[in-house]
C-alpha cells in the first residue's frame, strides 16, 4: 500500500513538474541563448490561468481551447514587451548591469500584472472546476490524473517542437546566430530585435501554457506569480543554464522534491527543502547538475 | 555618382570621446578604395559606423544618393552594403553550410543562390570539404574565407573589408588577397578596404585616404601615397 | 573629506524631529517617519552589497527577521534582558549568520545570488512557521517603550547608520567594493580578496538590516513570520536604494523614503488588497527605464548634462 502510495507521489510530483519545466523552458530560450532576463513569466503564466478561468466561467469555453487564442495573443504581448520594455537594455553587456536592469523591469511589470489581478479577481483562490479536472486513468491499482498526462505530453510536444525549429529553420537558425555573436549576426542582415521580440513572443506563449496547467491542477491567486517565476529559475539552474533537456530535467526534479516532502514529511516545509537543496547545489555543483556540453 | 559619401562623421563609443572626429571622404562608381591608418585611427569604428552598429553623433552617410546613417544595421544589408568584420564574422556553433545559407537574405542574394554558392565552393575548396562541419572547428585562415563566401552570399553591392589579415600568416594573407582580387573583378562593385598591411591595402585599390586619429590628413592615388611620408610613417609602425 | 556635513546636517535632521515630535505629540506623520527610517536602515544594509558590490538579494528579510525575533524571543520566553541590548544583540546576530550563509550564497553571482537568496528568505520562513518553540505563527507581543523614546531612537540609528555608510564606503573596504564591482580582474590583480570582500559588504549589510529588524520589534511591539521575515519585506527593502540610486548613500535614502511614502499613497488610493503594487511596479518600470542607476544617479546626471549644454552655449 505504501508502496503504490510512493509512486503516486513520484507521478504527481512529475506533473507538477512539468510545469516548473515549462516555465524554466521559457526562460531558458531568452536567457541562455540571447541573455535575455526574465522575471515576469510566472506573472505572465497566471494572468493566461485567469484568462482561462474568466473564460470558462463567463461563456464555459474549456481551458484548452481558450489556448487556441491566448497563445497567439501572448505571442503579441511578449513581442511588445521585448520591443518596448527591453530593448534599451539589449546593447548593455553584462558587467555594465545587463542582467539587474533586465530584471527590475521585467519584475516591475510583473508587479503590475499581480496587481491588476487583485484588483479585477480579487486575492481569493479561484479554481476552473472542468469536469476531468479529477478524473484520472487506472493502471492496475495506480491512478494517474490525466491532467498530468495532458502537461506531461506538452511539454514534450514543445520540447520537439522547440528543438526542430531551432535545428532546421531559418528562425531557428537566425536565433542561434544571434545568441553566439550579435555583432556578426547583425552584419549578416539578421533583423537582430526582432529574433529576440519572437523569441520573447514564443517564450511568453509557453508560459500561457505552464499557466493552464497550473490552473488545472493547482487554485489560483495573483501573488503565485513570483512564486513561479523563482521556480522557473530554479530548473534552470539546476538544469545548467541554457541546455533545454537539462532545464526540463531539473523542473520535474523541482516537482518531484516538492511532493516527495510532502508524502514523507511536512507539505508546510516542501519549497523550504527545495530551496535547501538549492543552496546545496550551490555549494556542490554551482555549474548546475545537468552542465550544457 | 558617387556610390559612398560620408560628410563630418562623428561618431564615439563614450558620450565624451569622439573616436571619429568629422571625416569626410567618398567612394565613386566602381572604385575600390583604401582607407589606412596606425593602431587606433578609428578605421573599424568608421567600418561599424557605416554598417550601422554604432550611431553616429553627427554627420552623415550617402549610398546612392539615399541617407543611411541612422538605419539598422539589417537594412543597411538590405541595400547591399556587406562588410567582413576585422572580429567574428562566422558563427561558430552553426555549420558551414547553414554560415553560408544565413548570409542568403536580401531578394537578389536568394535569386543567386545556387550561383553564389557554386562561386564561394569554387574560390575556396577547403570550404566544400568541410561544409558539414561545425565553423568553430575551422582554423583561422579557413573562418576569414567563410566570412568573406557569407559575404558573397549576400550579393552585395558594395564591400567593406576589414583589416582580413589580422592574425594571419603570410601565406594564407596573400592567397587570400588573391583570391578577392578576382572575386572583385568578377563581381565588378565598389570596395572600401581597410588594412594593417599597407602594402597590400594601397596595392589592392586604385586610391587610398590616410586617417590619423579620426581624421583623413591625406588622399591620393595608391602609388602617390606609398611614396609619402605619412604613410611610410605608418608602415614602419610607429 | 566632507564628513563633517554629514554630521552637521544629521545632528540638525534629529533636532528638527525632535521638535516635530514635541510639536505633534508624536502623532501619524511621527510615526511615519520612524517607519520610514526602519527602511532607511535596513535599505543601507542591502545597498552595501545590492548597491556597492553589484548582487541583488532578493532576502534580506532573513536579516531583518534575525533582528526582530533576536528582540522577541527573549520576550516569548519571559527572559528579562534589556531591549536595547537585545537590539544589538540581534544585529550581530544577523552578521553571524549572513557570515554562514555567505559560504554557499557567494560562490555564485547574478541570478543565482539572487535566487539563492530569495530561497534562503523562503527556508527561514518556512522553518519559524513549523516550528512552535519559535512561536510558529502567532508570533511574539513586546511590551516596549514609549513612543517618545522609541521614534528618537530610531531616528537617531538611521541617521548614524547613514553617516557610517557615507563613511565606510570611502575607507579602504568601501573602495575595495567598487573595485570588486567595477574591475573584479584588476582587484584581483592587485591582490583583493573577492570573496572576503563581498563577504565584508554582505555581514556588515546584514548587521544593519538586522538592527533595522531589532527596531521594528520595539516599533511596532509584535513579532511574526510574515511581518519580519515574509517576501514583502525583502521586496521594500530592495526596491528603496534600487530606485533610488544604487550604490549611492543619498540615493538609497531618498529611495527608500520615496518607496515607502508611495506604497502607503497607493494603498490609500487603490484599496483593493495587494493593488497598491500597480505603483509600485509601475514606478519601478518608469525609473529603470529612464535611468538604468535609479533616480538620483539619473537626476545628478541629468543637472550635469543641463550645465554643459549651459556652459556650451555661453562659451560660443
Ligand atoms: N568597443 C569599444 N569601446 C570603447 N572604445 C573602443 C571600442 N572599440 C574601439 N575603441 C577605441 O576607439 C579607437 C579606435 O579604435 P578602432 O578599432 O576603430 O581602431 P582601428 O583603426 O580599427 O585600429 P586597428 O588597426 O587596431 O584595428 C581606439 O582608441 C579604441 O581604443
Ligand atoms: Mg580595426
Amino acid at each position: 500500500m505504501e508502496y503504490t502510495g510512493l509512486i503516486q507521489t513520484i507521478l504527481g510530483g512529475v506533473g507538477v513538474g512539468s510545469v516548473y519545466a515549462l516555465l524554466g523552458l521559457a526562460f531558458a530560450l531568452v536567457f541562455g541563448k540571447l541573455k535575455i532576463c526574465s522575471y515576469m513569466h510566472g506573472d505572465l503564466a497566471i494572468l493566461a490561468a485567469y484568462l482561462g478561468y474568466f473564460i470558462f466561467t463567463s461563456i464555459g469555453l474549456d481551458p484548452f481551447l481558450s489556448l487556441i487564442v491566448l497563445i497567439p495573443i501572448f505571442f503579441f504581448i511578449g513581442y511588445y514587451i521585448q520591443v518596448i520594455f527591453m530593448k534599451p537594455f539589449m546593447s548593455m553587456e553584462i558587467w555594465q548591469g545587463r542582467y539587474q536592469a533586465q530584471i527590475m523591469v521585467t519584475w516591475g511589470l510583473g508587479m503590475c500584472i499581480m496587481a491588476i489581478e487583485f484588483i479585477i479577481w480579487s486575492g481569493t483562490y479561484r479554481m476552473i472546476s472542468v469536469p476531468y479536472r479529477n478524473a484520472t486513468l487506472n493502471f492496475s491499482n495506480l491512478t494517474v490524473p490525466v491532467v498530468h498526462l495532458l502537461s506531461l505530453g506538452a511539454l514534450l510536444l514543445i520540447y520537439l517542437v522547440l528543438s526542430l525549429v531551432l535545428q532546421k529553420t531559418d528562425l531557428g537558425i537566425s536565433f542561434r546566430a544571434c545568441s553566439v555573436d550579435r555583432i556578426t549576426a547583425m552584419l549578416t542582415g539578421i533583423n537582430y530585435q526582432k529574433i529576440c521580440a519572437i523569441s520573447f513572443g514564443i517564450s511568453s506563449a509557453i508560459a500561457v501554457v505552464a499557466g493552464t496547467f497550473y490552473a488545472l491542477t493547482h487554485q489560483i491567486t495573483p501573488a503565485v506569480g513570483l512564486e513561479l517565476t523563482f521556480k522557473g529559475w530554479v530548473a534552470v539552474i539546476i538544469g545548467g543554464m541554457g541546455s533545454l533537456g537539462g532545464v526540463i530535467l531539473a523542473g520535474l526534479l523541482v516537482g518531484l522534491v516538492e511532493s516527495l516532502t510532502s508524502f514523507f514529511w511536512i507539505p508546510a516545509l516542501k519549497e523550504a527543502v527545495l530551496f535547501v537543496g538549492l543552496l546545496l547545489l550551490l555549494i556542490f555543483r554551482p555549474g548546475g547538475l545537468f552542465k550544457a556540453k | 555618382m558617387k556610390i559612398l559619401e560620408v560628410n563630418q562623421l562623428k561618431t564615439g563609443y563614450d558620450p565624451e570621446v569622439d573616436v571619429l572626429r568629422g571625416l569626410s571622404f567618398s567612394i565613386e562608381e566602381e572604385e575600390c578604395v583604401a582607407m589606412v591608418g596606425a593602431n587606433g585611427a578609428g578605421k573599424s569604428t568608421l567600418m561599424k559606423t557605416i554598417s550601422g552598429i554604432l550611431k553616429p553623433k553627427s554627420g552623415e552617410i550617402f549610398y546612392r544618393g539615399q541617407r543611411i546613417d541612422g538605419m539598422l544595421p539589417h537594412e543597411i544589408v538590405n541595400l547591399g552594403i556587406v562588410q567582413v568584420p576585422e572580429e567574428g564574422g562566422t558563427f561558430p556553433n552553426l555549420t558551414i553550410e547553414e554560415n553560408l545559407m544565413i548570409s542568403c537574405r536580401r531578394k537578389k542574394a536568394k535569386m543567386e543562390r545556387q550561383k553564389n554558392l557554386e562561386l564561394v565552393y569554387q574560390s575556396f575548396p577547403q570550404l566544400l570539404a568541410k561544409k558539414g562541419q561545425l565553423a568553430g572547428s575551422l582554423s583561422g585562415g579557413q573562418r576569414k574565407m567563410l566570412s568573406i563566401g557569407k559575404a558573397i552570399m549576400e550579393s552585395p553591392e558594395m564591400l567593406l573589408l576589414d583589416d582580413i589579415s589580422m592574425g594571419l600568416a603570410p601565406k594564407v594573407v596573400e592567397d587570400l588577397y588573391r583570391m578577392l582580387k578576382d572575386l572583385t573583378l568578377k563581381m565588378d562593385i565598389p570596395v572600401l578596404i581597410v588594412e594593417q598591411i599597407v602594402e597590400i591595402a594601397l596595392d589592392f585599390a586604385q586610391r587610398g585616404y590616410v586617417m590619423t586619429q579620426g581624421e583623413i590628413v591625406l588622399e591620393g592615388s595608391s602609388a602617390a601615397l606609398l611614396d609619402t611620408e605619412a604613410v611610410q610613417k605608418i608602415y614602419i609602425g610607429t | 573629506m566632507n564628513l563633517k556635513k554629514w554630521v552637521v546636517s544629521g545632528v540638525i535632521a534629529f533636532i528638527l524631529y525632535m521638535l516635530f515630535l514635541r510639536l505633534t505629540d508624536a502623532g501619524f506623520i511621527a510615526n511615519f517617519i520612524a517607519y520610514i527610517s526602519l527602511f532607511v536602515i535596513a535599505g543601507q544594509g542591502w545597498n552595501l552589497l545590492g548597491g556597492y558590490i553589484g548582487e541583488i538579494s532578493f532576502g534580506h528579510a532573513v536579516f531583518f527577521g534575525i533582528g526582530a525575533y533576536t528582540v522577541g524571543l527573549p520576550v516569548g520566553y519571559k527572559l528579562d534582558i534589556n531591549l536595547l541590548l537585545l537590539v544589538l544583540l540581534g544585529a550581530l546576530m544577523a552578521g553571524i549568520f549572513a557570515l554562514i550563509i555567505s559560504y554557499p550564497l557567494l560562490r555564485v553571482q547574478g541570478f543565482p545570488f539572487l535566487v539563492g537568496t530569495y530561497g534562503l528568505g523562503v527556508v527561514i520562513r518556512s522553518i519559524v512557521v513549523v516550528t512552535p518553540a519559535l512561536f510558529a505563527t502567532r508570533g511574539i507581543f513586546i511590551s516596549t517603550y514609549s513612543k517618545n523614546f522609541t521614534y528618537p531612537l530610531i531616528i537617531g540609528f538611521a541617521i548614524a547608520v547613514v553617516i557610517f555608510v557615507q563613511w565606510l564606503v570611502n575607507q579602504d573596504l568601501g573602495l575595495r567594493f567598487k573595485a570588486v564591482r567595477d574591475v573584479p580582474t584588476a582587484a584581483r590583480m592587485i591582490g583583493i580578496n573577492i570573496y572576503k570582500t563581498k563577504a565584508s559588504a554582505f555581514v556588515i549589510g546584514a548587521m544593519l538590516t538586522g538592527l533595522a529588524g531589532g527596531l521594528f520589534a520595539l516599533y511596532g511591539g509584535f513579532v511574526n513570520p510574515s511581518a519580519c521575515f515574509g517576501d514583502n519585506t525583502s521586496i521594500f527593502i530592495l526596491l528603496g536604494p534600487y530606485i533610488g540610486g544604487i550604490g549611492s548613500v543619498l540615493g538609497a535614502l531618498f529611495g527608500s523614503t520615496i518607496v515607502i511614502i508611495l506604497q502607503e499613497v497607493a494603498r490609500s488610493v487603490i484599496t483593493v488588497n495587494g493593488g497598491h503594487y500597480l505603483m509600485v511596479g509601475a514606478l519601478l518600470v518608469v525609473v529603470m527605464m529612464l535611468s538604468k542607476e535609479g533616480i538620483y544617479p539619473g537626476i545628478v546626471k541629468l543637472v550635469k548634462k543641463i550645465k554643459n549644454a549651459y556652459q556650451k552655449r555661453q562659451g560660443e
